[in-house]
């Protein structure tokens, strides 16, 4: 153990002036940021970023390419060798002294960064230290490993440039499969952590079996250390591409079942999900798009799914898929995903046909994207669909992406086929923060716009809470609830009450409307009159209404308590209660982005029940799970 | 290997790629002996000396170190060895007294006192970095570092290489002085073939890969012999000594032979006839160039 320290001691001395410069360049830095000058602070930002990062880095790649590798292929080692040391010793001694270089370097330059970090009031991540001196060390590995293969003289150097090739290239493909497929955050955030030291081990073991196989011999130390360093660098590649396959194989159950947003087309059988626990396998949590009859899903990266939008049969989904680079998932930031939102640049036009079984997708490029895409609606024969985008509305060519016409036109909320064009649902804002709901046809042939209705109101207190056909309710702030009826280009007001909340409601296939106030449902007609009251006790808030069957309404009720969320089934017209499902709440909540689902359909009868689990309501009541609850 | 050799060669090869450097090298070197191993430049010394010292492993044969492989046995093996490097290759900023305490703890039989005495003999500066010392302070160091602990064996590849001649005779008057005194048995590659012949009982000569000559030095000067036959009427031949070098002047003819005995001698003057024999006793280095030379070539 004398031995051991005793070189280890050797090589700190040696090359203690990087311990020396570390330290200055890190006090330095610090007084800097301490300093009260701007420019002091400035130049002490920037030389943090260097400290932190590159100078360890340095150091690290100097220290690993200059422990061994040199002097072994020099014979510089040969005083080592010819005392009574094993080669273990050698190598434990070389090692232990080169990470605590790095590793003193590092803290050298870290410890004073954070202690201004804290003085500043900057959040300091307690792992990111521990991560990055694995980092490091890990460089120092490689370093060490790719020197001694390069300076042994050996052909075998032609052979390791090869593998590393090889490595490189299927590591490559492998980011690339599992990034394609959303596991990015898996892969960088739960694996990556877990690889650093992985491979600094890996490093260290390769070079041990370098010492022990080798010795004083450079080339058979580079034979044992290349077989060392391949042998683990392709293990941990195959263990890598079988972790993926294992993370992206997840199951809805896995990820806590039907969490979050759940989405289902106005007809037909399919409906989107995504789990409710970022747990799932290592993180990975993906939009699982299901056909509920036969149960068979395919899953899809959750940060490249935006909103879809459905043919009016539900034979056909589509939504905007966001191009996501690799590097977004490594970059540090906090995981912070949200369904069906995406970062919404670079984006493609995906197609699902959904025709029973597993779906099938397809993918082309958006021609000319808008920022911020959606896909608002699919012509009733799936060729068009209707974008928006931040500053325009554009109707695409399904099958290939071509752009067909483009409206400039920001802030259309929802849309809808018509024959022969299209009518958008638009909230417009001037630049006073005053604003106004706008219905709108639009005739891309002839570039004809006919606006239909118009609501004056103030444009941040402006929700679409449900349409069905002519007919929207929007909530207009203190001017309450609105039926707009764009067909008849009239607007009634629904209630007068100045509710802070905009509350839910549905476009019943009888035209009535039901909408949530504060304390109770009510159902008026077309003109406004109230048909019923359907009274809410107090501690409980409408999450949800639906229409499950022509005259049936749901009414979903969630409260923190799991067991007392329930679903309350009315008769429409009368307002007289038929049953209650408790636990269950709708699971498609609605709103005036998407057409509601038709009475009595596969979306309609859709209901989470407490923990995730996904369940198809029949009309006699009976419960069919889709997707069972997490472990 | 003899039951008393403290290194036993065995059936040694070494090849770098295709060449071949040595070549089915076999010899032991027996306890208490000096045993000097010689060749000319590229001829496998220091290739030798590394896998005697378990630094490198041959490409077939082995080595024995206190009868152990030495490859495997190389840690346990290095406590009774003391090297001296063809290149001094301590730790250069390491000065004479961190190298002397960064390797006492390493050995059990290590003598400070003694090596201190060595080193300040040689006028080496206990605090001076080891790269700023000269090429004979190096050396030195070097030797004084094996001496200390008290080895059975002594290797020195090439110790006098590059040294001036009175740091040669200092190190010689050290190695001397501890062979008297303890009897260490030694290994010493070296092309200083005047330096060495005084101290040297045995030795081997590598050429072309392999050994061409192992045996104790009196003998070998006994049978080398250089034998001058002048005038015209002598025989034709140099039966029944075995030539291996031979010149013919307008004086007569003259060659280095490696048989000589007085009986052959008396054969080789009966044969004579009127021409005059004269034989001169050859110094190593008339024996090595002898064997390496042409004539060695073709042996």
């Amino acid at each position: 153990m004398s031995a051991v320290l005793g070189i280890a001691r050797r090589e700190v001395h040696e090359r203690r002036f990087l311990l020396a410069a570390a330290a200055v360049l890190g006090l330095g830095a610090a007084i800097l940021r301490i300093v009260p000058s701007a420019w002091a602070k400035e130049l002490g930002e920037s030389l943090t970023l260097l400290l932190v990062l590159a100078f360890p880095a340095g150091a690290a790649l100097a220290v690993g390419s200059s422990l061994i590798g040199r002097d072994l292929a020099e014979r510089r080692l040969s005083f080592y060798f010819s005392r009574p040391l094993s080669a273990g010793a050698l190598w434990a001694g070389k090692f232990l002294g080169g990470a605590a270089l790095v590793a003193g370097a590092f803290l050298c330059c870290y410890v004073p960064m954070v202690l201004s970090w804290l003085r500043d009031g900057v959040s300091v991540e307690p792992q990111a230290g521990g991560y990055l001196l694995l980092g490091f060390l890990g460089l120092m590995g490689l370093a060490h490993v790719v020197i001694t293969m390069y300076r042994s003289g050996s052909r075998l150097f032609a052979l390791d440039l090869c593998f590393g090739a090889a490595f490189v290239g299927l590591l490559a493909v492998e980011v690339r499969h599992l990034t394609a497929a959303g596991a990015g955050y898996s892969l960088f955030h739960v694996l990556g952590p877990a690889a650093l030291p992985a491979a600094a081990i890996a490093t260290v073991v390769a070079a041990a079996a370098q010492f022990v196989h080798g010795g004083a011999d450079a080339r058979r130390g580079h034979r044992a250390l290349s077989v060392a360093v391949w042998m683990l660098a392709f293990t941990a590649l195959g263990s890598v591409a079988l972790w993926g396959r294992w993370v992206l194989a997840v199951t809805p159950a896995e990820v806590g079942g039907a969490g979050e947003l759940v989405v289902a087309g106005p007809r037909g059988s399919a409906v989107f999900f995504m789990g409710s626990s970022l747990k799932g396998r290592a993180g990975f949590r993906p939009v699982f798009l299901m056909d509920g009859q036969s149960g068979s899903y395919v899953r899809l990266p959750a940060e490249r799914v935006t909103l879809p939008a459905f043919t009016a049969d539900g034979g056909m989904a589509v939504w905007v898929a966001p191009s996501v680079s690799w590097w977004w998932y490594a970059a540090p930031f906090p995981r912070e995903v949200m369904s069906f939102t995406g970062p919404g640049y670079g984006a493609g036009l995906a197609v699902a046909r959904l025709k029973g079984g597993a779906p099938a997708i397809e993918e082309r490029p958006l021609e000319q994207p808008d920022s911020a895409a959606t896909a608002l609606a699919v012509s009733a024969e799936g060729q068009q669909a209707l974008v928006s985008g931040r500053s325009s509305v554009s109707l695409v060519d399904t099958a290939s992406g071509r752009l067909l016409e483009r409206l400039p036109l920001a802030d259309v909320m929802a849309g809808d086929f018509l024959p022969g064009g299209v009518r958008l649902y638009v909230k417009e804002v001037d630049s006073s923060g005053r604003g106004a709901f706008v219905v709108l046809d639009w005739s891309p042939n002839s570039g004809a716009r006919v606006e239909r209705a118009r609501v004056p109101g103030d444009s941040r207190r402006l929700w679409l809470l449900a349409r069905r056909g002519d007919q929207a309710v929007v909530w207009m702030g203190g001017r309450g609830r609105l039926l707009v009826d764009a067909g008849r280009g009239t607007t009634l007001t629904l209630d007068s009450g100045s509710s802070d909340r905009p509350g839910t409601a549905v476009v019943l296939a009888s035209g009535q409307v039901a909408m949530s106030l504060a304390d109770e449902v009510r159902v008026v007609t077309r003109e406004a009159d109230v048909l019923a009251r359907l009274p809410i006790e107090p501690g409980m808030h409408v999450y949800a209404l639906g229409e499950t069957a022509p005259g049936e309404l749901a009414v979903g009720l969630w409260t923190r308590s799991l067991d007392e969320r329930r679903t309350l089934f009315f008769d429409a017209a009368t307002g007289a209660m038929r049953r209650e499902e408790p636990g269950l709440i709708p699971a498609t909540p609605g709103g005036g982005m998407r057409p509601q689902p038709e009475p009595g359909s596969f979306a309609s009868r859709l209901f989470v029940e407490s923990g995730g689990k996904l369940v198809a309501l029949g009309p006699d009541g009976r419960r069919r799970t889709l997707v069972p609850t997490g472990p | 290997m003899s039951v008393d050799a403290v290194l036993s060669v065995e059936g040694l090869a070494v090849r770098y790629g295709p060449r071949t450097v040595l070549d089915g090298v076999s010899f032991d070197v027996p306890r208490g002996t000096v045993f000097a191993l010689l060749g000319r430049n590229g001829t496998g010394k220091s290739s030798l000396v590394r896998c005697a010292l378990g630094q490198q492993k041959p490409t077939r044969g082995a080595t024995r170190l206190f009868g152990e492989d030495a490859w495997a046995s190389r840690p346990r093996a290095m406590a009774r060895i003391g090297v001296v490097p063809e290149e001094p290759d301590a730790p250069p900023d390491m000065t004479a007294a961190e190298l002397l305490a960064f390797c006492a703890p390493l050995y059990e039989t290590w003598d400070d006192a003694a090596a201190r005495a060595r080193l300040e003999r040689s006028a080496v500066p206990l605090r001076a970095p080891f790269g700023t010392l000269s090429k004979g302070q190096k050396g030195a160091v070097m030797l004084a570092l094996a001496l200390a602990a008290a080895p059975e064996l002594l290797i020195l590849d090439d110790p006098t290489l590059g040294l001036d001649a009175v740091a040669r005779r200092a190190l010689y008057d050290e190695l001397i002085g501890d062979l008297a005194d303890r009897g260490t048995t030694a290994l010493v590659t070296t092309h200083d073939l005047d330096g060495i012949e005084p101290i040297a009982d045995r030795v081997a000569v590598l050429h072309g890969s392999r050994l061409v000559a192992n045996e104790g030095l009196d003998a070998l000067k006994a049978r080398f012999r250089r034998v001058r036959c002048t005038g015209m009427a002598g025989p034709t031949s140099w039966e029944p000594f075995e030539p291996i070098a031979t010149v013919e002047k307008d004086w007569g003819r003259e060659a280095v032979v490696t048989n000589f005995t007085e009986e052959r001698r008396a054969a080789f003057v009966a044969r004579a006839g009127g021409s005059d024999v004269e034989v001169a006793a050859l110094s190593l280095e008339e024996i090595f160039l002898a064997l390496v030379g042409t004539a060695g070539a073709r042996s």
